[in-house]
Formats: structure tokens, sequence, C-alpha cells
């Protein structure tokens, strides 16, 4: 397994994404191979349902939102190894000993950042009560009923809205998520 | 210590970027990733033109070119002092070699070769490729950096776009330097290191060792996940009571159960040990077995079975003592756990205070936890998401609620008037009951129906099962919130078992009193009749007819002499039965235990297994809606529920002392019910309409728990000090109280001094004093309490207020950006040059313009393209802007040079007020210039002041080699050096040789203010 995708894998390359991620090269092969793995149309790329193949993404009530953060990296419906590889990086787990470091593509900062991505669906760098709403009803589905969802949403506005614009910047929301535990949720165990 | 901490991914990656970026072959993808390290870093340049000693790399990247993550407690330093420690400083040694070939080389490249003397940076195919220096008096420390350094070259050389011939040379010489060193360091310290790592890498595989063997952890976590963490904290009780009871249980087992099967008379050998005559035949019925009656009576479960000799068995264990010693002892134990417990509780809620500023943020944002790869623990997640978010709904609702307050007082004044009635009702039935179970007992018992012999705990146990529902109807007019509500249901259902109990324990202590009048009754007539007879017999022998019945007995008494098979005698033959009233009381505990489980079992079946059968299939066929309407699913009551354990706790206590095995069914009791409980809960119930949260700490649990130890501890301490024990069973048989066997020890196994004092001890004199010292102590320690929490809730807002106080004010200082910018721009054109790193900072906001990648650029914090409106306020924050400002301003970039830049990252901490970034808390580095002409066969150091006048030439830290030319140039040497102009040529001794240096005082003026503004930020 692992062999077969060294051999489809350049020796620069690996080196290449090492330290653009930060994967060890073991992890790097194995996440290739999977990456073939799932690539049903063998044309080394994945398409979103592909993507959502993943299990880790498949019981993710917000996968499609992440599948789409996969698709941000390139222009195209398709994605590569590489762009495949950079999204994943963000999912590296923190090291505890590297909790103060910010230079790393999991770290923190980048973490907060992509959660923040996964919640602003229009990309304009704020998010809105309407994102709040349809990232709720992703969430909990029909258990909530849809008035009690409108008031969670307006709340979670009014708590992180600072400026008063009824939206959350991304200010806003790494104020907000200051000390909670996102490097820990944001996180995917990859095999050494 | 620290440092193997971040070694495994950082360096690595470190290295292979920077090894890259000097070739100055960047890729698409590299300057994209060499974008994102600009925002953490800020470079260094070396422009060899300008003769320019540079030295303002952040520490953290100094430890990290050597391989090591050593940097992390050193990045908190100032900046020149790490570096002058992890230099690689030639020795005399080395100088003597390569002094003349340094001279010759280019100065860019031996700076750099020094600089990153790790080995790691070996780009050039140069052949020095530095080594660890042989020094012989290296510390075991250095050499074991060295080491590990050596191994890491040698693990990743394969990697490296280098010559074959220069990686073979490179990794022979790291294995030379491994086999010269790895022999010489102490064995001792590689196994240190070694079982280090071991150690910590068993010590989390325990952890999650001991965490799978936390008794129903998944289930409870399970059931708090669908049901919210009201029902969980159900379960959590159930557990800490759980182990509370194998303690006890544990206690009694092998204090008095086991000394007493093993050493103590075996059954059958006396008459208490024995079923007596006329029950034997009734012995092996299942209504005997069932009241506890027969040989289960007579054995290790109750208290009339165990003996009350002083010295049992050859080792002469004193069981009563014991007895009596557990007895107290796991009362004392209950309360010290009890209370443990509630300040552990209390300090926890003290800590998760104010922590709920964000909410519905947190919950909505980071709700999700990636790790889950599970498909079942997805389910579990997705139910508690939603519990979660319906218990903050219910949480801002019952902020939000305006009441109705005349219309709800009324409604309490009449739900508590309903509610008192109700208790008064279960108190007069229960007493009723037990008058009625007496003459029942008179009765024979093969006439009594099954109703009538259980009477007594059928009614207490349906009692229990039905009021709290009627409470719960009662309760819901009131209107509280759901959890003041859960309070209010606990405190009545409280006080309604604890009536229960109570009457049940007086109506018991009065059937008690009333046997034992009757025997004593029987005894006074006895003794009487005794001393009647004696006196006939001896006196007046005539009056044989008067005597002769009252002879017949004599004979019957004389013919035994042991004085309680006197009153057995005459009991049996005046139809009084003394009974050993302790093994009731026993019994009853036991069987009431049993019986509520038994009930417990069967009304879960019934009001929810069933329902939720019929509920679920008989909706198909229904006129309405089953389901949603009435009847429903049921709903876990937890209020009952907490109250039926700890009213179970309390029953435990309470005939722990008279039934010894009582903990020990308790246990299997509370196992099975876990099972059960959590099996209906999952199967047959419906989470609540209005899940709330319970608060953090389940203190109130524990306040009720207390109330009940105390409570039930009253009815066994008035039975050891103020009853007699029974007569003829039981360890304190014989004794006119319990209590007795203390001083009888006291007195017999202390010495007399000790019962003198004890005797002194417990006069008024000493009691009073010592009670007043108790009260006094109470009330200094209560308004210490007082002090310290008003201490606490200053301290809070002042935390508070410095928390939002400081967001404020990075805020303000984020909105100075503009400023900043402008006075970049003036700098810059005081300056008259195009300082790319001025026009860095003036065009940060939009990075989408393609750049220079050796120019710093601030890219955003969001790629793609996009920057939050924000960002372009960032740039003083995410940047320390002063050293590369200085450097930028004062040397004219040049273009020819910028393949040379090296990108260091530099380490940077967390701003504890907003997790933004600030660069490190150094001074930046001040510059002057100095003007200098350079001599042929000279070459420039830079030697800090301080240590020059020490004299420490080990110490110096960067050199550059004068060009052949002799035009003047100037040079930037930072503040704290001094440049040194070495004689190479002169003699093979460098050092030694004539030294010239220079002092400039020319600080450039906005220099200096701009790291003034800098130092501000």
């Amino acid at each position: 397994m692992g062999s077969r995708a060294s051999l489809l894998l350049r020796q620069e390359e690996i080196e290449e994404i090492q330290r653009e991620t930060g994967f060890s090269h073991n992890q790097i092969t194995r996440l290739y191979s999977r990456f073939t793995s799932l690539d049903k149309s063998q044309n080394g790329a994945l398409s979103r349902e592909d993507l959502l193949r993943i299990p880790e993404l498949a019981i993710n009530p917000l996968g499609e939102r992440v599948v789409q953060l996969f698709f941000l990296e390139g222009e195209d419906e398709q994605v590569n190894f590489r762009q495949y590889m950079r999204t994943l990086a963000r999912f590296r787990p923190l090291d505890p000993s590297q909790k103060n470091d910010k230079e790393g593509v999991n770290s923190r900062e980048k973490k907060l950042e992509f959660a923040f991505r996964m919640y602003d669906l229009d990309q304009d760098n704020r998010i809105s009560r309407d994102e709040v709403l349809q990232v709720l009803r992703m969430m909990v589905g029909v258990n909530i009923s849809e008035e009690q969802l409108g008031s969670i949403a307006d709340r979670t506005i009014l708590e992180a809205d600072t400026d008063g614009d009824q939206r959350i910047s991304f200010e806003e929301f790494c104020k907000a998520m200051e000390r909670s535990e996102v490097e820990q949720k944001m996180s995917v165990r990859f095999l050494d | 210590m620290s440092r193997n901490l971040g070694y495994d991914s950082s360096p690595e990656q470190y290295w292979l970027r920077s090894s890259s970026s000097p070739v100055g072959q960047r890729d698409d993808s590299s300057s994209r990733d060499g974008d994102s390290m600009d925002t953490e870093s800020f470079e260094i340049r070396f422009d060899v033109e300008n003769d320019c000693i540079g030295s303002c790399q952040g520490p953290a990247a100094m430890a990290k070119s050597e391989g090591n993550g050593n940097g992390r407690n050193r990045s908190k330093k100032h900046l020149p002092e790490p570096q002058l420690k992890t230099l690689e400083v030639p020795t005399k040694a080395d100088v003597k070699k390569k002094g003349r070939r340094w001279s010759s080389r280019s100065v860019g490249e031996d700076f750099r070769r020094k600089l990153f003397a790790g080995g790691n940076f070996l780009d050039s195919d140069d052949d020095d490729i530095l080594m660890p220096t042989d020094d012989e008096d290296a510390t075991e420390e250095q050499i074991l950096i060295n080491i590990e350094r050596q191994k890491e070259i040698i693990s990743s050389i394969r990697k490296q776009p280098w010559r074959m011939k220069k990686k073979i040379r490179c990794l022979r010489m790291a294995q030379d330097y491994l086999s010269r060193y790895e022999g010489k360091l102490s064995k001792k310290r590689g196994y240190q290191e070694a079982t280090q790592r071991i150690w910590r890498k068993v010590k989390r595989e325990l952890a999650n060792f001991a965490a799978f063997f936390i008794p129903w952890e998944t289930r409870i976590k399970m059931i708090e996940s669908y049901f919210g963490s009201v029902v969980a904290s159900y379960f959590i009780f159930l557990r800490w009571l759980f182990w509370i009871n194998i303690v006890l249980s544990i206690v009694t087992m092998s204090f008095v159960v086991l000394p007493e099967m093993i050493v103590g008379l075996p059954y059958g050998s006396i008459p208490r040990k024995t079923v007596p005559e006329p029950e034997m035949d009734r012995a092996q019925h299942i209504a005997t077995i069932w009241d506890f009656g027969g040989y289960l009576k007579h054995s290790v479960l109750f208290y009339g079975y165990y003996s009350d000799r002083r010295y049992l068995g050859k080792g002469g264990y004193q069981l009563p003592l014991a007895y009596f010693m557990v007895g107290i002892g796991s009362f004392v134990y209950s309360f010290a756990v009890i209370l443990r417990k509630m300040a552990d509780n209390s300090r926890q809620s003290k800590l998760s205070t104010g922590e709920d500023q964000f909410t519905f943020c947190w919950k909505v944002f980071c709700g999700w936890d990636s790790l889950i790869g599970q498909s079942e623990t997805a389910d579990n997640k997705f139910a508690a998401i939603t519990t979660g978010l319906r218990e903050a709904i219910i949480e801002e609702e019952e902020k939000c609620r305006v009441e109705k307050r005349y219309i709800s007082i009324l409604l309490r004044i009449l739900a508590n008037f309903l509610i008192v009635t109700l208790l008064a009702g279960s108190g007069y039935a229960i007493q009723l009951v037990v008058e009625r179970s007496e003459q029942f007992e008179k009765m024979d018992p093969v006439s009594l129906s099954w109703w009538e012999q259980n009477e007594v705990s059928m009614v207490v146990s349906i009692i229990t099962m039905v009021f709290p529902v009627f409470f719960d109807l009662i309760g819901q007019m009131e209107k509280y919130h759901p959890r003041t509500m859960l309070r209010w249901q606990l405190a009545r259902i409280m006080v309604l078992n604890l009536g229960n109990l109570y009457t049940l324990m007086i109506a018991l202590f009065k059937k008690v009193n009333n046997l034992a009048e009757e025997a004593r009754k029987a005894r006074t007539a006895l003794e009487t009749l005794q001393h009647v007879s004696m006196n006939i017999s001896l006196t007046t022998q005539q009056n044989v007819t008067v005597a002769e019945h009252i002879q017949d007995v004599i004979t019957d008494i004389l013919s035994n002499k042991n004085q309680t098979d006197l009153v057995d005698v005459l009991t049996a033959r005046a139809g009084v039965k003394e009974q050993c009233w302790e093994t009731i009381v026993g019994q009853e505990m036991f069987k009431l235990s049993v019986f509520d489980m038994i009930a417990t079992v069967v009304t879960t079946l019934i009001f929810d297994f069933l329902r939720g059968l019929f509920v679920r299939f008989a909706n198909y066929c229904w006129c309405w809606d089953l389901e949603g309407g009435i009847p429903g699913y049921g709903e876990f009551g937890v209020a009952e529920n907490v109250l039926h354990l700890i009213y179970n706790q309390g029953m435990i206590w309470m005939g722990a002392f008279f039934s010894p095995c009582l903990p020990l069914l308790n246990v299997l009791k509370l196992i099975a019910l876990m099972y059960f409980r959590s099996w209906a809960v999952i199967m047959c119930n419906t989470p609540h309409q209005r899940v709330f949260r319970a608060s953090r700490s389940n203190n109130f649990y524990f306040v009720l728990l207390l109330i009940m130890l105390f409570l039930s501890m009253l009815p066994t301490g008035y039975v050891m000090v103020s009853i007699e024990p029974s007569r003829n069973c039981g360890p304190f048989s014989g004794r006119r109280r319990m209590f007795d066997i203390i001083s009888e020890t006291v007195k017999n196994s202390f010495p007399g001094w000790f019962t003198i004092v004890l005797s002194y001890m417990s006069t008024a004199g000493i009691i009073i004093p010592v009670i007043m010292l108790l009260v006094m102590a109470i009330y200094y320690l209560q308004s210490m309490v007082h002090a310290y929490k008003e201490a606490n809730n200053d301290l809070r807002m002042q935390l508070e207020y410095e928390r939002t106080e400081g967001k404020r004010k990075v805020f303000e200082m984020s909105a100075a950006g503009p400023a900043l910018r402008k006075w970049a721009g003036t700098t810059r054109n005081k300056n008259s040059q195009d300082s790319p790193a001025a026009r860095a900072v003036t065009n940060s906001g939009n990075p989408g313009k393609p750049h220079n990648p050796g120019t710093p650029s601030h890219p955003g914090p969001i790629p793609n393209g996009r920057v939050p409106s924000g960002a372009s306020t960032l740039p003083p924050r995410f940047h320390n802007p002063g050293p590369r400002h200085n450097f930028a301003a004062g040397v004219p970039f040049n273009r020819s040079m910028s393949s040379k830049v090296r990108y260091i990252p530099v380490r940077q901490y967390m701003n504890p007020y907003d997790g933004m970034i600030l660069p490190p808390p150094i001074a930046p580095p001040r510059f002057r210039r100095v003007q200098y002409t350079p001599q042929p066969g000279t070459r420039l150091m830079a030697v800090p002041t301080a240590n020059r006048m020490g004299g420490g030439s080990q110490m110096r830290r960067s050199s550059t080699c004068s060009r052949q030319g002799s035009r003047p140039t100037s040079v930037l040497v930072p503040e704290g050096y001094e440049l040194v102009q070495v004689h190479v040529d002169a003699t093979d001794d460098g050092q030694s040789s004539q030294e010239t240096s220079f002092v400039d005082d020319d600080f450039d003026d906005t220099r200096s203010n701009r790291s003034q503004s800098a130092s501000r930020l």
C-alpha cells in the first residue's frame, strides 16, 4: 500500500508537502494511498462525492462545509493531492509543546481561521445571522424548533458582535473563541 | 527537560524550508508558504555590499537552527544572550587551522556558516562542515545535544539536495562524532533520557487504560448526550454512592463478618445460633425465607448471631469492640467522604464560574469535535449538541421571563398547603399500618394473608412511589425555574421519605419497648417467684399444696443453672416470647431494602416499559395521538430517583448496625439499579421537554445526603447509648448499654492513668470550655469565610475588568494602525530611499498584490485574496516592525542580494488578553552606524561590550572579513556590541593580535523613536 503510493509520489513532492504541511513522510504516503483509494475516477483528483466518503467527514454534520473548504484552495471542482494535504494539515493535532507556536499550518490561529471560513458560507468575511442559522440547522437537524434556532442565532451574534453590525467578523470570532478548545476540537488523528 | 518538546515536527519542517530558501528557487507553492511564514517571521538580511553585521533573528529561530527544540525556554530571554550560547564559536585550534581561509572567503558565506553552525544548513559545497567542537570540558548536556543533532543529521541526510561526495563526508563526520562521544557520555544519562521517554508514554497509556476502567463511564456519557446533564447527574451520583458502599462493606466484612465466621462458634452450637425448636418445621418455607426468618435470621446477616465473648478464638479477637467500632466508623467515614466531596464540588464550581460569556458562540462554533471518527460516537455527539443547545435556551428563557407575582404567590401557598397535607397523610398511614402489624404479630402467622404479613413495607413503598408523582403535579403549578423546581421537589420528597423512615423507626421502637417491657415483667415475675418459692420451701415445709405449682417451676429452674435460660423457661411457661429486637429491626431493614428494589423494578416496568410499549403500538389504531398527547412516553424523574437513592442509603446507614451485611446487599442493589435504570431510560423514556443544565456542582444532592446521614445516625446513636441491648443475643448481651463496651475496654486494656484522664475529660469542667472553644472557632472560621468570599469577588471583578480593559487597549492600538502607516511614510521620505519594509507596512492592507518573495508583506490572516476588514489594522500587532524596519530603512535594498535573504520564524507568545499575535517581548535591537575603512589582512568582529570587558574571548559572536579593497564603508553595529578589527594575517594567534575598536555614538534619531514606539506596542 505504502510502497505503491511512494512509487507514484516523487521524493521531492513528498519533501515539498512535508515542508508545507508538517506531516511526516509515513503519514504522507499513507494519506496518498488513501487519496488514491478515494479517487474513484482515477484521475488524480477528488470530487465532492469522493471527499464525502471520508468517514470523519461523512459523520460530521458540518462535513459538507469542510468539503467546501477543500475547494477554496483551488479554483476548479477537483481537489488534487496538494490541496487535499493542505486542507488536512489544518486538522493536524497541535502538539501540546507547541501550544504557543504560531507559525505552523496547524496552529491555533490557523485552525480558528479555518473554522471561521467554515461558517462564513458566502465568504464575505462576516458571519451573518443567516449563516449561523444554516450552520445550526446542519448541526441539530429538526430536533429544535425553528423559532428557538432563531433565538440561538440571535444570541450568538449578540454575544460575539462588538461593533454592532449584527455580524461576526474574524476578530470578533477570535475573541469569542479565545478560551475555547478549538485547537483540540479541530484536530483529526493521523496515523504515523 | 524541555529539550524534547516540539522535537517531532518543527525542526525538520524548518530545516527543509530554510535549506531551500537561500538558493532562491521558490516555486509557486513554496512562495505561498513563504507568505504565511511572513506573518510570523521577520527577516534577517545580510548585505555584503555594506558589510553589515546583522544580528536580529529571534532566539527561537536560532535554537531551531541548532536542530533541537531547546529554544523553548530560551525564547523568553532577551535577544543577544541565547545566541551567544548556542552559536558555535571557533576555538583557538579552529582559528589556527582555518583562519587563513576565512580571510579569503566571502563575508556573507562566512557569517551564515557560523550562524547556522548546526550542520543543518550546509547548502554550500564547501568542505568545512562544522562539527561540534572537540571541547574536552563540554558539559554532558552539551554532548547530549550534539549527539542528538548528529543523529538527526544521519537520519535525514538522504533527503538533502547535496552532492553525494558531500553527503558521504557529512555522514562520516556525524558517525565519527557519535562513535567518539556516545561512549563518553555516561550511560546513566542516556538511560535517564530513555526512561523518561518511555515513562511519558507509559503514563499516557495508563491514563487511557484507567479511563477504560471507570465503571459505566461510556454508559453515563451516552445517557448524558441524549438526556442532558441532569439525568446524567443521577447516574453519576449513583456511581459515587456505589463507591461508598463498597468501602463500607469491605470494612464490615473484614472486621466483623469474616472474623465471626472464622473464629466464632459455628451454627447450632448455642441456642442463640440455632433456629428454635418450634420454628424448625417452618424454617424452610418460602414465606419464612421471604421474611428473612428461619435459618437466615440465625446467620451472620443479623445482629443476634454475633457472639458476645470478649475474646474470640486463639488470637483473642475482640468482636464486640470491633462491632461497635465498625458501627461508629462507618458513620464517621461517610461524613468525611460527603464533606470532602462537597468541598471538592464547591471548589470546582468556583473555578468554573464566569465562563459563560460566550456560551452560545462556543456551542455553535466549536460544538463539533473533529476527532470523532466513529458513527456511534457521532450520533451521541450530535444528540449532545442538541441537548446542550436546548439547555442553553431554557437558561436564557428563564433569565428573561417576567413573573406574574400575585398569582404565582397564591399558587405557591396553595401548593405548599397541599403538600403538607399529603405529608401528614403519609405519616398517619404508616403509623396506622405499624399498629395493625402489631396486632397481626400476636395472631398465628399461618392464618394471615400475604398482604397482612407485608403490609408495612408495602405501604411504605407505595407511598414512596406514588407521592412524588403528586408532588410533581403540584410543583408544576408553582412555575419555578426548572432547577429551582427540582430543588423544591427534592426537598419535599426528602421530607416525605424521612417522615416515612422515622414513623417506621418510632413504630418499631415502640414494638421493641413493648417487647422489652414484657420481658422485664416476666423477669421480675420470675425473680419474685423464685424468692417466694425459696422462702416457702425453706420455712414452711407443710404448706406443700400452696407451693406445689411453684415447686414445679423451681425444679425446672434448678435443672438449668444459666440465668438467661431461666428467663427462657419462664417466658416459655408464661407464654411471653422475649425476642432479639435488634435482629427484628435488622430484618425489617433488610426486608425494606429488598422490597424497595422489587418495587422499583415493578413500577418501572409498568409505568415506563409497558406504557411505552402500549403507546408505541396502540398508537396505530387509537383515536388520538398517544405519543404526543396523553399518556405519552415516560420521562425520567430525576428528583424522585435521586431521592430514592438517598432514602435507600439512609436505610442502609440506619440498618447497618443491626444487619452488618446490609452494605453488601446495597452494593449489589446499586449495581442492579445502574443497569436497570440506564436500560429503562434509554429504552422507554423520552428526554425532558425542558432540558436544563444541572448546576455544575450538584451539592444539593450531597446536602440532602448529609441530612439523611445525620438523621439516620440518630436512632443508631440512641440505641447505642440509651437502650438496653437484648439479653440473650448479639455481641452486647449482658451489658447494660452497648456503649459500655468502650468503658470496659478502657478500664481493662488501658493503663490506669488513662482512665483517670478520661474521667476528668468527661466532667463538665472540661466539656463546657471545649464546647465554648469550638463555638468560638466556628465563629472565627465563619467570619474568615465571609471575608474570603468578599476578597474572592473583588478579585474576580478585577480579573474581569482587566480582561475587558486589556482587550480594549489592544483594539485601541490596532486602531492606531493608520497613524503608524503615516509614520512609515515620513521615515521613508526622510531617508529618501525606497525601503521595502516601509512599503510593506504601507501596503499591508492589500496583500492581493503580488510581491517580491524577499519583501516582507503582511499576507492577511485569510488567504485566497480575502482579508477581514480589521486586517489592515493588524500589522503593528502581527509584526515586530522595529528591527526589520531599522534594517531596511538604514540599508539600501539591494536586489542582487535578495536571494540571500533568510526567513527565520520567530516564536511568538500568546497575548493573554486577546490571543492576538504579538512580537516577543524583546527590546528591539538598536543599531549604530560606524564608518570604517577596511584594511587588508584584517577582519571585523562584533564583540559584546560587556564580554570584552570581562575578557572572555569565547563569547565573540559574529565576524566578518574585510574585502581586499580599502573603500570606506559604513557598518551597522547592534547595540551592546563593539566593532573590533582583528589582524588575522599578522600572526596565527589572531586573538591576541592588535584590536582596534570603533566607538561611535551616532544613533539615528528616527530609529530610536521608532524603537520606542515599537516597544510601546
